[in-house]
């Protein structure tokens, strides 16, 4: 944890509201980001976001400093995403397949894609491809920018199956956007 | 399997920011399987950066604040229950002790009534009341009128 942090913790566990304001606008961005990429599907996100941070304000007494303040937030985001997942798989499952249509039905060019704002769904229809602890060390890592280290913290796994964790999701990942990619000709550059 | 771990630690370095380690970057080198991995996940991350960053939408703030509010609105009521619960349940028991309110009639058995009501109905009936004056002119007309008679001179002076 970073000294502001763990301050802003303690005064916000003192009763001190605006500690908790503060920690809201740190992590909000970050919070609805990952929630997003969790559940593919932005208005429900901003909820299950919003919720996080009532449970967080929630258990300000309760906080323990077991790592960083991050991990823990990321940690009742995971979970609660988890569990609105669990519940909605089955609507989400079809609101894949709608997006995958759109994706082809724009062509596989990746400029066209930004255009219409469809590489975004092309990346969400991946992800919901992946199993839940995939995703999310894949999202915790590669978009929310954690180390190995705070993801297996947030996902409560060891690191070396977060590195499993990664590299499945990943493969996954390469396959299922297999289209949007051009041949692999940059193997110098890439090792 | 080999590849399989050196993929894995190729993008652990990959995230770190570091030169993968020279034993991984000799296999990628010389294995055309973890080549083509590499070059392919090279070109997944130039992909993924072209996604747009993910933001609130508007009226994040301002619906998080309302539940919020509400949120300590309710933690200030269960604080204010957990204080004046005892004090409330003491006044009540002591309204109980000193003030006892006046002790109801007892209430008769639920057949009873049922019958009551029942009796009540029946005395509505005026063919019940003209039975009740028949029976009451039969009793006068089974009394011995010669005991009348001799009550009578007993009463007369």
């Amino acid at each position: 944890m970073t000294d502001p942090e763990l301050a802003l913790i303690h005064a916000f566990a003192r009763g001190e509201d605006a500690a908790f304001v503060t920690l809201y606008r740190t992590y909000r961005d970050r919070m609805v980001g990952y929630c997003t990429r969790l559940l593919g599907d932005q208005a429900r996100a901003e909820e299950a976001a919003q919720e996080v941070f009532l449970k967080l304000y929630r258990a300000r007494t309760s906080y323990e400093e077991r790592g960083h303040f991050g991990t823990f937030l990321y940690r009742i985001a995971t979970n609660h995403c988890f569990n609105l997942r669990a519940q909605l798989d089955q609507r989400l499952v079809e609101r894949k397949y709608g997006l995958d249509e759109a994706a082809h039905a724009a062509g596989h060019d990746p400029s066209s894609l930004l255009a219409n704002d469809e590489l975004r769904a092309a990346i969400s229809s991946a992800l919901s491809d992946l199993p839940d602890k995939q995703r999310a060390a894949f999202v915790l890592v590669h978009h929310q920018g954690l180390a190995y280290r705070d993801a297996a913290g947030a996902l409560d796994v060891s690191e070396s199956a977060v590195k499993s964790l990664i590299h499945r999701a990943r493969e996954t990942m390469m396959r299922r956007l297999g289209a949007y990619l051009s041949e692999p000709n940059e193997v110098e550059h890439a090792v | 399997m080999r590849c399989e771990a050196i993929q894995e630690a190729w993008l652990a370095a990959r995230y770190a920011a570091e030169a993968p380690a020279p034993d991984v970057s000799e296999h990628v080198a010389s294995c055309s399987e973890c080549r083509a991995f590499a070059a392919g996940q090279t070109k997944l991350d130039g992909l993924l950066a072209q996604e747009q960053p993910i933001t609130p939408g508007l009226g994040f703030d301002t619906r998080f604040f309302a539940k919020l509010d509400a949120e300590r609105t309710r933690s200030r009521t269960r604080r204010a229950l957990v204080w004046f619960a005892p004090l409330g349940l003491a006044a009540a028991l002591g309204l109980a002790i000193f003030a006892r309110p006046h002790e109801a009639p007892a209430l008769p058995p639920l057949e009873d009534v049922a019958l009551v009501q029942d009796l009540e109905l029946v005395e509505e009936l005026p063919m019940i009341r003209q039975l009740d004056e028949v029976e009451a002119f039969e009793t006068l007309a089974q009394v011995d009128t010669a005991d009348l008679d001799a009550v009578l001179r007993e009463a007369t002076p």
